[in-house]
């Protein structure tokens, strides 16, 4: 009888991802045990067992070897979005705290989904298998879906949640097809088999297999709202509340790009050799991305359609650096997520919390008077939209510039000309909501209401992080280098 | 004789259903089954591709792993279930709609657009 070879189930090297599942069941199961279960109980637990996770997540040693019979590797890229998307996950947690008294009792439910699209994301960066990665996208993609519906009084939440979950299972109908086909051209779903034997061969596609590469782009595509498949990202932005907002522009993007990094140019493990046949789809939907991306958010009103806009040209922004698909394009990338995550989270964070009298934030002029009687909070919104802009000083434009330089090195010179216009271009929302809070007069007498200890904490620690990356971008540059340069 | 393209010549006429299904019709439930008939589209060329393993002509990487045909299964298992969590969850976004709208139409939904 042939013996039985058990796969190396490595529990240790999985931690965070565990201690992020039991918290996640744990606030479940605290709804169930508990009758009357305490808002702040939820927040602080979660908080706990992500801080737990990050402090797990640190002290763990990157190791290339795949583990649980090669669907997952615990390498340096893993392990340091591991820590981003804790970070994420708590910054959201505390910006969700206040926003969940308009429904406390789901809020056990919405911690739990919020906690399990973490995980989610957390499988997607640490997969070294289609399986695997399929499976990350589907528990993150299904979170998200019931996340943007919590909002169950106001009909906009149903709507935004109806219509992110067709865009979403349509494209994941997409992204297995794509699947389906590389599995079929290269007899094998592990990433790290099918980089092996591009090294050893060079390696060609066949017409099938270029299909494959097309179909996953459109499926990816859907997930991180590049033109011309971001319809559905303004709509849900605006009706999801605003938390879950802020996660799908932050984490389940920056979830979707490792997925693209993955698939198509992590050394050693993917498809980088054979860029030739699927750079120029990512080049167009690069270009088109940061064109519509910027002009819609040019016409916007409504703020958090404005950011939606915004998001997408970021989106824009990160495939440019994806389309070089060099060394440095992938530490940019990187360096960007940790970006792009603090400012787009604070700035929906502010979104949140500068209602007056039960009226919420909805359009930009909403925001008039800020500035006279919450300065700390508009000062912090400053920051928030000069980073996206890209003002130097601040994290954003350290992260534009080394995207820009990526794509230069890789002589795309188009593609990086287009991007600094269409940034120029951006200066002009984002300033109109700093001349907003500034220079317009509030209109009637209503006062922006009181905001909690937990929302100014979660974003003063967004603007520290992006004025500290901003003059001391080396802090996270070395840790990008060590995951980078190992691999 | 029945072969590999044949099969997917059929996965790529249910897939392109699918598509059309999507977005051509109303009904969020119809539009949930065409969804499902994606995924069984791309299930049914991944069993093919396990079943037929010829295409040594043109220039594959064909690495020779024996856990090929398993991984392959293993992924249609994974799908069926995912597609069963997905009905699952669209099914529950469908009701909200229909108790707000008392209507499955998907044009129903026309509040957020700009």
């Amino acid at each position: 009888m042939a013996e039985i070879q058990y796969p190396d189930i490595s529990l240790w090297a999985v931690l965070p991802l565990l201690i992020v599942l039991a918290t996640a069941v744990g606030a479940l199961a605290g709804d169930l045990a508990v009758k009357r279960v305490q808002r702040i109980n939820i927040t602080l637990t979660s908080i706990l067992g992500l801080l737990i996770a990050l402090f797990a997540t640190r002290s763990l040693e990157p190791s290339n070897d795949p583990i649980f019979a090669g669907m997952l590797v615990r390498d340096g890229l893993s392990l340091l979005l591991d820590q981003i998307f804790i970070i994420g996950a708590i910054l959201v947690t505390l910006i969700s705290h206040e926003y969940a008294r308009r429904a406390p009792k789901q809020y056990p439910e919405f911690m739990a989904l919020l906690l399990l699209s973490t995980l989610g994301m957390m499988v997607i960066a640490s997969s070294a298998d289609l399986i695997a990665m399929f499976v990350g996208i589907e528990l993150l993609s299904l979170s998200l879906f019931v996340l943007a519906g919590t909002d169950k009084h106001r009909l906009a939440s149903g709507e935004a949640s109806l219509k992110y979950f067709l865009l979403g299972a349509f494209s994941t109908g997409f992204l297995v097809y794509g699947m389906a086909f590389i599995f079929g051209m290269t007899r094998t779903t592990n990433l790290v088999v099918i980089g092996g034997a591009l090294v050893e061969t060079g390696g060609q596609a066949t017409p099938l297999l270029v299909l494959g590469f097309a179909l996953l782009m459109v499926g990816l595509g859907f997930k991180i709202s590049l033109a011309p498949f971001h319809m559905w990202a303004p709509d849900v932005y605006q009706g999801a509340p605003t938390p879950v907002s802020a996660w799908i522009a932050t984490g389940s993007k920056i979830a979707g790009f490792i997925a693209l990094l993955r698939i198509f140019i992590w050394p050693g493990m993917s498809f980088a050799p054979l860029a030739e046949y699927w750079v120029d789809g990512i080049w167009w939907l690069a270009l088109i991305t940061m064109i519509i991306g910027n002009a819609g958010a040019l016409v916007q009103t409504d703020i958090k359609r404005m950011l939606a806009y915004s998001s997408i040209a970021h989106g824009g922004y990160l495939s440019m650096a994806f389309t070089s698909h060099n060394q440095i394009g992938a530490e940019a990338m990187l360096f960007y997520f940790a970006a792009y995550l603090f400012m787009t989270v604070g700035a929906f964070g502010v979104v949140i919390i500068a209602s007056r009298c039960g009226k919420d934030c909805e359009t930009v002029s909403d925001l008039a008077g800020l500035s006279k009687q919450r300065p700390y909070l508009a000062g912090l919104m400053v920051v928030f939209m000069l980073s996206l802009a890209g003002m130097p000083g601040t994290a954003g434009f350290v992260g534009k510039l080394w995207l820009f330089g990526a794509a230069i090195q890789a002589q795309y010179y188009g593609l990086a000309l287009v991007g600094v216009l269409t940034t120029l271009l951006s200066f002009y929302y984002y300033l109109r909501v700093i001349i907003t809070m500034y220079v317009h007069e509030a209109e009637g007498d209503d006062y922006f209401n009181r905001y909690s200890i937990s929302n100014g904490l979660a974003l003063s620690l967004c603007a520290a992080g992006l004025l500290i990356l901003g003059v001391f971008p080396n802090l996270l540059w070395g840790a990008i280098r060590l995951c980078t340069g190992a691999a | 004789m029945i072969g590999l393209y044949h099969y997917l010549i059929l996965s790529g006429v249910l897939f392109s259903l699918g598509v059309m299904g999507v977005l051509l019709r109303r009904n969020a439930l119809i539009i949930l089954m065409s969804v499902e008939l994606m995924l069984n589209a791309a299930n049914l060329a991944i069993v093919a591709f396990v079943r037929y393993p010829l295409f040594s002509d043109a220039g594959v990487i064909g690495t020779q792993d024996y856990f090929a045909a398993g991984n392959g299964m293993a992924m249609v298992f994974l799908i069926m279930t995912v597609a069963a969590a997905e009905v699952g969850v669209g099914l529950a976004i469908v009701i909200n709609l229909f108790r707000q709208k008392k209507s499955v139409n998907i044009e129903a939904a026309h509040l957020l657009k700009g």
